[in-house]
């Protein structure tokens, strides 16, 4: 579900059940003329709804983490907040994976993919997710 | 005094005679009013009318959608999707649905909502190796028997779709309570 859809007072029932915040990463640098950064945040949006609507019960989509201008240091640090202020897990979506590490400190999962959502994508990203709930002993995600 | 003198009236006793007659001021201003009122209504009229027009709209019991031939359906839930109009009021839109559609112990086609009835995750037949033939909530864990009754963490069985069979197609429509189980 989306930040948006949840009340102040639904809030404290649903914080046990919702436990992971899925923060979308657009990408932008600044540089980009209007149509490219609708371009780029459509493709970021194509990634985003198949997982927002499988894992609805369980996943809330928080405010995109628009621009990126060279190093993306703030990350870590969002994600360690977001942990901080009850998310149980963070997983990061971009459709720029050109402008994120491979690894985030904070973050547990980081799903990526340049050409929008081929259903391929999305059978591995649901996958993954399941996973991170699921660990298999023993097993590496 | 005479007869006479006392037929005749004495002018003094003459009182004015209220004539009912509109002033001009008083027919400009109803002719006036009364005709910006009427083209204010031919104006204003038509508006609302419009603005209103939704809920005058009969209520439909929903648009019905040709899915899958009734030859493709087996006793093993298969997942179906399909696009369906959906009018709110003024805006329209076309959004995909999904379906698990199959046939009961009677040979009846039914078709159920992949929507978990916990807090609304998608479930999938045979999604967990350790619960086969079940719908299972890869969210918290919520597990469905192939008829939608719910066995652990949901509250509620999985809705059933209104459906139809017409010329060797299945049809369906708008969601309903389960009434299977």
């Amino acid at each position: 579900m989306k930040f948006s859809d949840i009340r102040r007072e639904d809030w404290p029932e649903l914080q046990p059940y919702v436990d992971t915040c899925l923060l979308p990463v657009t990408g932008l640098d600044a540089s980009e003329p209007p149509w490219l950064a609708t371009e780029k945040l459509e493709r970021l949006r194509d990634l985003m709804d198949p997982l927002e609507i499988e894992f609805r019960g369980r996943l809330v989509t928080y405010p995109a983490y628009h621009y990126i201008a060279g190093e993306p240091d703030a990350l870590p640090e969002i994600c360690r907040r977001l942990k901080q202020s009850g998310f149980r897990y963070v997983i990061i979506v971009s459709s720029e994976p050109a402008a994120l590490p491979e690894a985030v400190d904070g973050c547990d999962l980081i799903l990526t993919h340049g050409n929008g959502a081929t259903n391929e994508w999305r059978s591995q990203a649901s996958w993954l997710i399941f996973q991170m709930w699921n660990p298999i002993p023993g097993g590496n995600l | 005094m005479s007869d006479a003198q006392k037929n005749e009236t004495n002018p003094a006793d003459h009182k004015p005679v209220l004539k009912k007659e509109m002033s001009r001021r008083q027919f400009l201003t109803y002719t006036l009013g009364g005709t910006g009122g009427f083209m204010a209504a031919l104006t204003v009229i038509p508006m609302l009318r419009f603005a209103v027009d939704p809920l005058l709209q009969p209520k439909s019991a929903g648009e019905w959608v040709k899915v899958a031939p009734v030859s493709q359906i087996t006793s093993e839930p298969q997942e179906f999707k399909f696009s369906r109009l959906q009018v709110d009021g003024w805006y329209q839109s076309k959004p995909e649905f999904t379906a698990w559609i199959s046939k009961d112990s009677k040979g009846e086609i039914f078709a159920l909502s992949p929507t978990c009835k916990h807090l609304g995750c998608t479930v999938n037949w045979n999604g967990n190796p350790d619960l086969p033939n079940q719908y299972y909530c890869p969210c918290h864990g919520a597990h469905y028997t192939k008829d939608g009754k719910h066995l652990a963490v949901a509250k509620a069985p999985l809705d059933e779709y209104e459906i139809k069979i017409e010329g060797d197609y299945v049809y369906l429509s708008g969601l309903k309570p389960n009434t299977k189980v």
